[in-house]
């Protein structure tokens, strides 16, 4: 599989089992969703891992759902619980971290930056 | 040991007169760093540093420069606050390098803001502190370093997720500590280790510097074993920071003052919902003992109700997952800490080995729950539903704050437990921050501050009591720790 195949995942919907229902919280979790939901977030999990994550996962929804218990039409969401508005500065240019210092710590790095393994396809 | 037992007021009383040198103090400490290495409260003693920055202010004191506040004081960092020059961790794997010589942990670039404006007022980093991986954990097991004893009961898990930092205040380590609580993690283990903790008011104290686990909640706070020396800190670190756009320019009150000042009249609310379903009876009757006494003392405690404080653990648990799915993007093997490279991987592989090899188990539990939450399909059902009842919750607070000026409750509903007892059930796990959970959410500042002890298999083990303040009424919350703290002391 490519790269960009890779990607592909996120515009998928997660399996078909888990599917909220009446927009209530589903019920199951099952182990196809918690393994697309790995790939989002690059995780890579083993069998047991995924077995064991499904009855975490499905339990402590299960448990989460208890919110549906409050009758939340008119309330609206909270995001942020800051005393202040989100504050601007002067768009002055300042230095940041010295690209040798962020290069130092770096798996892998050369003089330029941060090495990866290749990933545009020129076919 | 002339050090160990002292305030950090009076070690800092002590060097800036001359009677003692940060140097005696600091080896001190270093000393006793040593002999409870069995705790595994620290993941790195910085006994060079610490000496030599000991040695620097004795020298700079001797030629003229004025004492700090907090002039020698011996500090233990948790590790998820950048400490420049000194290993950064946050407990996780992730964070160290393999090189040819070895595992290497990422040493921070900078410092924490809260942590350097301690230092310029003379306190000494003598340590970091082991924590839960990520600060995601309420019982200090969750870390790649190994799990912390608590040092009351070594069989007893010491809180978290900053257990290093309270196990380390409470064996002597340190004479304060800094934690980081996103749902309790300074708290509930100051109430397991019998010290103080504080959550400030959300935007009180910068967190840059502080690696993040969810944005919307985090806060860095002291820890301690008095309420002053806690008051101390709080004014030292708070304050606007240019580094964190959420800091707030308020003024930053005279905390240490409000210590004395007399409670002249403040109306206590006592929360019905904090001390019913899921409570120890011994932990209920020993708080209820202690606003009996707050009312012997002429207080009024008025029994008063916040419907929605059941509802915080669901709704922290998806909202700060969702927010932990996102920040923890970062450690992806390229930057910094480890990477797990087979021969010919592409670059996904690199990021999912990398990410598989360093996160421990909890940490991906809570990337994945988080990644659901988010995901297309689910958000309604979830994400938005959590802050959602955030808003009720928060709406809570400000009800109750209409008739009442502090908030009392207990910090957790059960004294420390047995190491292993919970580790195996995630949910269990997550109903120890059930009553640290709403004033997180609600971003109003709480302190734990240890009112009573039970007796566990002949081990006295302590009571926190938590007290709630308006956002920003730290100098109140202050006013009433240290009532109540003289209150119990004179039992």
């Amino acid at each position: 599989m490519g790269f960009a195949d890779n990607f592909a995942v996120v515009a998928q919907p997660l399996p078909r089992a888990t599917q909220p229902v009446n927009g209530k919280a589903p019920m199951t979790m099952t182990r196809d969703a918690v393994l697309a939901v790995a790939k989002l977030a690059r995780l890579e999990l083993s069998d047991a891992a995924a077995e064991a994550l499904t009855k975490d996962l499905d339990k402590i929804l299960g448990y989460v759902a208890k919110l549906d218990e409050l009758d939340t039409s008119d309330v609206p969401p909270t995001a942020q619980v800051s005393v202040v508005a989100a504050k601007l500065r002067p768009d002055v240019v300042q230095l940041g971290l010295a690209k040798d210092v962020a290069l130092a710590q770096a798996p892998r790095a050369d003089e330029i930056g941060f090495l990866v393994p290749g990933f545009v396809d020129e076919s | 040991m002339k050090y160990l037992d002292k305030s950090c007021a009076e070690i800092a009383r002590l060097v800036g007169s001359g009677d003692a040198s940060a140097e005696q103090v600091v080896g001190e400490f270093v000393e006793q760093c040593r002999k409870q290495a069995h705790l595994n409260a620290l993941t790195h003693l910085a006994q060079d540093s610490a000496l030599a920055c000991a040695q620097a202010r004795d020298a700079a004191r001797a030629r003229g420069q004025q004492p700090g506040r907090l002039e020698g004081v011996p500090l233990v960092i948790k590790d998820a606050i950048c400490t420049e020059g000194l290993p950064t961790t946050s407990g996780s794997r992730i964070l160290q390098r393999l090189t040819p010589n070895g595992p290497e942990p990422w040493r921070a670039p900078y410092t924490a803001t809260a942590l350097a404006r301690l230092q310029a007022e003379g306190a000494i980093v003598i340590a970091k502190a082991n924590m839960d991986e990520f600060a995601m954990g309420s019982s200090n097991e969750t870390s790649a370093y190994g799990p912390v004893k608590n040092p009351l009961d070594e069989s007893r898990v010491p809180g978290g997720s900053s257990g290093g930092s309270a196990a380390s205040v409470a064996a002597r380590l340190g004479a304060a500590a800094l934690g980081s609580d996103t749902g309790g993690s300074i708290r509930q283990p100051a109430a397991f280790c019998g010290i103080v903790g504080v959550k400030p008011t959300y935007g009180r104290v910068s967190r840059y510097g502080l690696i993040a686990f969810a944005s919307s909640l985090d806060q860095i706070g002291p820890m301690t074993r008095d309420v002053r020396s806690a008051a101390r800190l709080l004014e030292i670190m708070a304050g606007d920071d240019p580094r964190d756009s959420t800091t707030t320019d308020h003024p930053v009150g005279k905390y240490e003052a409000a210590c004395d000042q007399p409670l002249s009249g403040l109306r206590f609310g006592l929360p019905e919902e904090y001390l019913s379903e899921g409570i120890d009876p011994d932990v209920k009757d020993r708080i209820l003992t202690v606003v009996e006494r707050l009312k012997q003392a002429g207080n009024e405690v008025k029994s008063i109700r916040m419907p929605h404080t059941h509802y915080g653990v669901a709704t922290y648990y998806v909202l700060a997952t969702a927010e932990a799915s996102s920040n923890l993007a970062r450690f992806d093997g390229i930057r910094f800490g480890l990477r797990a490279e087979d021969q010919g991987a592409d670059l996904a592989q690199v990021y999912n080995q990398s990410r598989a090899q360093g996160f421990g188990d909890e940490v991906k539990r809570r990337i994945l729950l988080g990644t659901y939450v988010l995901s297309a399909g689910y958000y309604d059902a979830y994400y938005s539903k959590a802050q959602k009842v955030r808003t009720l919750i928060g709406r809570d607070f400000e009800q109750a704050f209409g008739e009442v000026d502090v908030i009392l409750s207990p910090t957790s509903p059960t004294p420390a437990f047995r190491s292993g007892a919970r580790s195996a059930d995630p949910l269990s796990m997550y109903m120890a921050d059930v009553y640290t959970l709403p004033a997180s959410l609600a971003g109003v500042p709480a302190l734990s501050l240890p009112c009573a002890a039970v007796t566990r298999d002949g081990v006295q083990l302590p009571i926190g009591l938590q007290i709630m303040c308006p956002a920003l009424a730290e100098e109140r919350m202050f006013t009433a720790a240290a009532f109540v703290e003289r209150l119990v002391q004179t039992q």
